[in-house]
């Protein structure tokens, strides 16, 4: 009978020792729809109505990846959707094999309830737009079906691959003298990937065997935008040729540059690309270029539009671009100088001006330098006629320039190479308005420089220099 | 029959295995260690007594982040982040629950229960001729400081709590604190008054020179290591309304040193000066090129305003500033954890408040800087996030005392004691530019008789707290003629002299300068509780909760602006587990 009764004691004990552990293993947490018997490959097999795309999925290799341990995302075009698959895609295995590539992204994507939109890139290196319904122009029938590897779905419609907006624009038969245009800003610089490389010098910069390959390089994918980049998305527009004419002669007089760089047709076309993508029925009537321009947009004037891999462009017969955000006002402000005649303590402030506004500007105080001079430059200045205006405020809070002094503004003329006076500036102190220098028209097109000089003398309260900005208000017709 | 006796022995064997398994651990405990002191052997000589005090400030400093999280983030000027957890998310939104971690006052008493079984055992010693008197007035009188002072901030964060002086014989009886009775919070100020005004040792420093426990250890001096009595006693004083009392025992520190017959010290310490010199002072803000160049502020770990919570504890310009300060080493534990807290490179719990970063762009300086710098160097702003660098600088240091509270604190009382102008020239430019009436010549004081030198002083007399003797020409230098005020150390414009006789108006300055001088430090929620209580006015409090949140976005500003409006709502809720 005890003998008994210690079996049971000691049975008791074990079992409580071994179940006690249970409850923790059970403890998992997952998706609860998951079939982890079957891989993306199988599952497609199981599927009667994507027997189609299957049979690309194979023909192009990729029902092998499909299988594989990485996790694949699988938006398969139903039976009914790849009817009307062009012919030229199914007898092409290139083509194919990227067709069936624009439908597969790396990694295993739910669908989005809270309806955010994401941008997965594809195992053909675009991006397709995902939704908690579509993908891309294809609307996603039922949930998503979790397998081991990954996760399908079914879309009812092909999502062909769509070119970028820089293959468009090659190919677009719409508007030649754009495309040649942009298309021949061209520089050739090394091919750095492919040369080879002897040595470095002295600042660690490599040394590229003689004859370097040389590889040509777009300058409109450097000084605007890159329209072959996948990642961005932009809307670009076309201008048919006569509009491209119009815009590129209404430009010329004021961008009179032989370089194709810095020609007319470059200041018209470094703002035909806006950041984001704009679809014909959400096209405000202005856009803001990349370069920071207005682009006035009349829907009336779009002939054709295209839904590019990364983003949109329209064809468009008039975009009359505002002369005046063409040839826009500008300012050359004082707390950013080019360089400076002497070594000097330039004091970079920030002030309040009589209105409460906090403004920066630059002051040049008790250098004891005579004719200290403060060089500015600015870029690619229109021609045109300008009226000058100078900010200079002086005498207040803390600033112990609190008398009137003189400073003179120098331009530089690239013809005669040297600087001219321009304008003698008597600063008074508290003077929050702005001084009227003149009228000032560039002989020609190019960078303009001027230099901001101290009075002939070394003494304090007499040379010192302020300049809050100068501003060029072009007079335009 | 051997057969089942066999079997009986094997079963038996086999209970006996698992059973082991289960009372084993039970014996482990009983066998006395080795590498530690049980209490039956501590506390034979003073060594033993400094040990113990040294031990009670390592285990005080624990609570630091209680301390600065309870202070900072209920009140205005810190605020949670998007990685903040939902237990700080709380306390700065004023939604804290009993479960929260941030209210438990367990800590506390952790250290207070310490504190209490150090004073028994010093009792114990002294009483057994292992301690002179005088080694125990002073160890005494330092660590019930201590606690006392853990008790005011118990009494501003809980309002009543349980006031519990004798050492407890058992755990068990902490866990009944619960069925203690609680002091209410204007009792316990009576109580902590009484007490440390009958501490049997009240000078200004802890240890005199030549203690056993100053030293220097690791690169830093234990000189501040310890509680201030003096500044405890003002502070309790200020909370009870006895401005006159608080007055005199704020400015026993801020004359502390007015003896030394090294005038580096006299003109110097605790005096909150512009001096450059490095050696002594250098505690300004300063510019390189120009007060003009914002550009060219110093922000810099050894010198100017920075330093003054990046200098170690053993720098002189370090001493002139703090009175209280215990300093963390990388090298050693507890690692300081406002680092972790502060920096969005780690787990980022905390960042400046919209409210604040609004104040200190709000402040134009003496040469037209339309911003505070001590912004700049309060925090520093990155595309990660603003990281509050004040209480992590070098390492970092857990400040609760220094010279800029001290005058802001002492101006409070002077202000509420009648003595506004005093407050006024404390907070703005400091005494002598203040209070002089004399020749101006070129721009500079230059008294022309003794008459127009004495107006440097102010007009009280000198047995007064209020008397400061600021005259400085040729022949006499005051011992406070270097003071140039907080703002003036900061070289940020001073507010207008009508608030000399604005006396509410100035109150509110004083406090509104507390936020810009010593953000994050751990005292906004008290002066707001402090001020709030005084004028009787819970929208001073109220609103500045609100305008933290409002600027935050914080969907439920407006009712925890209600909610703040009822004095009852200011307190944590104490719940003992």
């Amino acid at each position: 009978m005890t003998k008994k009764y210690i079996l049971y004691i000691t049975l008791l004990c074990i079992s409580v020792v071994v179940y006690s552990c249970k409850n923790n293993l059970e403890l998992h947490n997952g998706l609860t729809n998951i079939d982890n018997s079957l891989d993306l490959s199988q599952k497609l097999d199981a599927q009667a109505n994507l027997s189609i795309f299957n049979g690309y999925v194979k023909s192009t290799g990729y029902d092998k990846v499909l299988a594989g341990a990485q996790n694949y995302t699988v938006w398969a075009p139903s039976n009914q959707a790849l009817a009307n698959l062009d012919a030229a895609i199914v007898s092409d295995p290139v083509k194919l094999k990227d067709f069936v590539a624009n439908h597969i992204a790396i990694s295993t994507f739910g669908l989005n309830k809270e309806g955010d939109t994401s941008r997965l890139k594809l195992l053909n290196n675009k991006y397709g737009t995902f939704t908690s319904t579509k993908f891309e122009e294809g609307t996603i029938s039922g949930g998503g079906q979790f397998v081991k590897n990954g996760v399908l779905y079914v879309i009812d419609q092909a999502v062909v691959t769509k070119q970028n907006i820089w293959d468009y624009m090659l190919a677009n038969t719409d508007a030649s003298l754009q495309k040649n245009y942009i298309n021949n800003l061209s520089i050739t610089v090394i091919d750095t990937a492919n040369a080879t490389i002897i040595g470095y010098n002295t600042q660690g910069n490599p040394i590229f065997a003689p004859n370097p390959p040389m590889i040509s390089r777009n300058t409109y994918w450097v000084n605007v935008a890159d329209l072959r980049d996948e990642k961005q998305q932009y809307t670009y527009f076309i201008l048919q040729d006569a509009a491209f004419t119009a815009e590129s002669a209404k430009l010329a007089p004021y961008f009179p540059s032989l370089n194709p760089n810095l020609n007319a047709s470059y200041f018209l076309v470094k703002d035909l690309t806006v950041k984001g993508v704009y679809p014909i029925e959400k096209l405000p009537d202005t856009l803001i270029s990349v370069q920071g321009v207005k682009v006035p947009v009349n829907k009336a004037n779009i002939i054709r539009s295209y839904r590019a891999s990364n983003g949109m462009v329209h064809v468009v017969n008039a975009l009359p671009f505002r002369l005046k955000d063409k040839v826009p006002e500008f300012k050359i402000e004082g707390e950013k100088p080019q360089s400076v005649t002497a070594a000097r303590t330039l004091l970079y402030r920030t002030k309040i001006d009589n209105l409460g506004k906090s403004f920066d500007d630059l002051e040049v105080y008790d250098h004891k330098y005579a004719e200290f001079g403060v060089f500015y430059t600015k870029a690619n200045l229109p021609v045109v006629k300008y009226k000058v205006y100078a900010r200079a405020i002086s005498g207040l809070q803390g600033d112990p320039q609190v008398v009137a002094f003189t400073q003179r503004y120098f331009f530089y003329s690239p013809s005669t190479a040297s600087y001219s006076l321009f304008y003698t500036h008597l600063v008074n102190p508290l003077t929050f308005n702005e001084t009227y220098l003149g009228e000032y028209t560039p002989a020609e097109f190019g960078n303009f420089t001027f230099r901001l000089t101290a009075a002939n003398s070394t003494s304090v309260n007499v040379n010192t220099l302020i300049l809050d900005y100068l501003r060029f208000e072009p007079v335009l017709p | 029959m051997k057969m089942n006796l066999n079997k009986k022995i094997a079963s038996l064997l086999l209970l006996g295995t698992l059973s082991a398994g289960s009372w084993s651990c039970k014996k482990m405990l009983d066998v006395p260690t080795e590498d530690k002191l049980d209490y039956m052997n501590a506390y034979k000589t003073v060594s033993d007594a400094d040990a113990a005090v040294i031990g009670i400030y390592g285990q005080f400093l624990g609570l630091e982040k209680l301390y600065i999280l309870q202070n900072e983030l209920r009140g205005d000027l810190v605020d949670v982040t998007s990685r903040s957890t939902a237990d700080l998310q709380e306390l700065s939104s004023h939604t804290e629950t009993r479960n929260n971690q941030y209210v438990d006052p367990r800590p506390y008493y952790q250290v207070i229960v310490a504190c209490n079984d150090v004073l028994k055992n010093f009792k114990i010693m002294v009483d057994n001729r292992r301690m002179s008197v005088d080694d125990y007035n002073k160890r005494y009188s330092d660590i019930a400081t201590l606690r006392s002072w853990i008790y005011l901030h118990l009494g501003i964060q809980y309002g009543s709590v349980p006031y519990l002086t004798d050492a407890l014989e058992t755990v068990d009886d902490l866990k009944n604190l619960a069925n203690y009775p609680k002091t209410p919070f204007d009792q316990l100020l009576d109580k902590l008054i009484a007490f440390n005004e009958g501490l049997p040792y009240k000078e200004a420093y802890a240890y005199p020179a030549g203690s056993s426990l100053l030293v220097t250890i690791d690169a830093n001096s234990t000189q501040k290591l310890f509680a201030s009595k003096a500044f405890l006693l003002g502070d309790l004083y200020l909370w009870k309304g006895n401005y006159i009392k608080a007055a005199e025992n704020y400015a026993k520190l801020m004359n502390a040193e007015n003896g030394n017959a090294n005038d580096n010290f006299r003109f110097n310490f605790y005096k909150v000066n512009n001096s450059a010199d490095v050696a002594y002072a250098n505690l300004a803000v300063l510019f390189s090129r120009s007060g003009q160049d914002a550009s060219s502020l110093i922000n810099s770990l050894d010198a100017g305003w920075r330093a003054i919570f990046a200098l170690p504890t053993t720098s002189n310009p370090w001493n002139t500033e703090w009175l209280w300060a215990m300093p963390y080493n990388t090298a050693f534990k507890p690692v300081n954890p406002m680092i972790d807290f502060c920096s969005p490179l780690k787990s980022y719990q905390i960042k400046p408040s919209q409210a604040i970063k609004d104040l200190w762009n709000s402040q134009v300086t003496t040469s037209g800087v339309p911003f505070d710098p001590r912004s700049k160097l309060s925090f520093n702003a990155s595309a990660m996030g603003d990281e509050i660098t004040k209480l992590t600088d070098n390492g970092g240091k857990w400040g609760i005392y220094r010279s800029s509270l001290l005058h802001l604190r002492f101006s409070e009382a002077a202000n509420r004691d009648g003595q506004t102008k005093l407050g006024w020239a404390l907070l703005n430019t400091g005494i002598r530019s203040t209070y002089y009436t004399g020749t101006i010549t070129a721009g500079a004081q230059a008294p022309v008789s003794v008459a127009e030198l004495n107006t440097m002083i102010t007009p009280y007399a000198p047995s007064s707290p209020y008397y400061f003797d600021a005259r400085k020409n040729n022949d006499v230098s005051g011992t406070w003629y270097r003071n140039c005020g907080i703002r003036g150390r900061a070289v940020v414009n001073a507010i207008d002299v009508s608030y000399q006789t604005d006396m509410l108006g100035l109150e509110g300055k004083l406090i509104d300068e507390a936020a810009l001088e010593l953000a994050f430090e751990g005292n906004r929620w008290p002066d707001l509780v402090r001020i709030a209580r005084r004028q009787n006015n819970p929208a001073f409090l109220a609103d500045r909760i609100y305008q933290k949140l409002l600027k935050a976005g914080n969907p439920n500003a407006s009712l925890t602006r209600q909610k703040l409006m009822d004095p009852a709502n200011w307190y944590l809720p104490f719940d003992w587990k």
